[in-house]
C-alpha cells in the first residue's frame, strides 16, 4: 500500500514497479534504487559521525590497529536489546567476550561495527567489534564507546575506576550480526 | 531468595590476577585521545557545514511530477 505525494492516497503498488500505476507511462519503468528513512528523535550520533569514530578510534585510539591490518569495516544500527539478543545466541564468539558484552548496559540504540575482511566476510564472519552508544551526543574523550574488542584486547570503561581499560583476551572470529541485515 | 551471578566481573577479576589488564591514562594514551578528539570536532564540523549546505540547496529546489 503506498502513500506517493504524485498520487491519491493507499494505491496498491509493487516495490519493485512502485510507479506502475502512473497515467505516464515514462514512469512506468522508475525503480526504487535508495531511499532516505528517519532516525528514532533520540540518536543523537549520526551515522556520519559514528563511521568517522569508529575509524578514528581504531587508527589514532589508545590502541590502534596493528600495521597493515586488512580491515572491512561493517557498520550498522541495532537496538541494544537486539544486539544482545544475537549475541546470546552467537555460539561462535569467545564466551567470555560474549559475557563482557550481554553484562554491559546498553541504550536502546548502539552503533556496531564488525571488523572483518574480505576473505572472512565470504564465510560471514569478524575478528573484532566496536560498540557505540547511539544516544551519546558527546563525541570527545570516548564518551560514545561501550566496547571495544580486536586484536587480542578488549577496551571499556571501568565503572569503579572512571577510567578507559584495557583487558588482554585471546579472540576468536565469530559469526556476524544478520538479524534485518539478510541479503 | 534470589542470587544474581555476575560472570563477567569474575572474567575481569580473573584477568585482573593474570595481569591481562591496562588502565589507558599513561602520557601516550591521553595524547591518542586528544588528537582522536580533535579528528572528531573537525568531523562534527564538516558534517554541519555539509548539512547546513544541503538543507540550503533543498530549499531552492522544487520537484515537480
Amino acid at each position: 500500500m503506498f502513500i506517493d505525494d504524485n498520487q491519491p492516497a493507499y494505491q496498491v503498488a509493487d516495490l519493485k514497479q512502485p510507479a506502475i500505476h502512473y497515467s505516464d507511462r515514462q514512469w512506468h519503468t522508475c525503480q526504487i534504487t535508495y531511499f532516505i528513512a528517519p532516525l528514532y528523535s533520540k540518536i543523537y550520533l549520526e551515522a556520519y559521525e559514528a563511521k568517522s569514530f569508529f575509524t578514528r578510534f581504531l587508527l589514532q585510539g589508545p590502541i590502534p590497529l596493528n600495521d597493515n591490518s586488512d580491515i572491512v569495516l561493517r557498520c550498522f544500527l541495532a537496538s541494544g536489546r537486539s544486539y544482545k539478543d544475537s549475541i546470546a545466541k552467537n555460539t561462535t564468539m569467545q564466551v567470555d567476550l560474549k559475557e563482557m558484552i550481554l553484562e554491559t548496559s546498553m541504550p536502546k540504540f548502539v552503533w556496531v561495527a564488525e571488523l572483518t575482511n574480505k576473505k572472512l566476510l565470504k564465510t560471514k564472519e569478524a575478528k573484532g567489534l566496536i560498540i557505540i552508544d547511539a544516544t551519546e551526543a558527546n563525541l570527545i574523550f570516548n564518551k560514545p564507546l561501550i566496547l571495544a574488542a580486536y586484536d587480542d584486547n578488549v577496551i571499556c570503561f571501568d565503572q569503579n575506576l572512571g577510567k578507559l581499560i584495557n583487558y588482554a583476551l585471546s579472540l576468536r572470529n565469530f559469526c556476524i550480526f544478520e538479524n534485518n541485515l539478510q541479503d | 531468595m534470589a542470587d544474581y551471578i555476575i560472570k563477567s566481573q569474575s572474567v575481569r577479576d580473573k584477568l585482573k590476577d593474570e595481569g591481562k589488564f591496562t588502565i589507558l591514562d599513561k602520557e601516550v594514551h591521553v595524547k591518542a585521545v586528544t588528537a582522536m578528539n580533535e579528528s572528531l570536532e573537525n568531523v562534527r564540523r564538516e558534517f554541519q557545514i555539509k548539512d547546513r549546505e544541503s538543507q540550503r540547496n533543498a530549499a531552492l529546489v522544487t520537484l515537480t511530477a
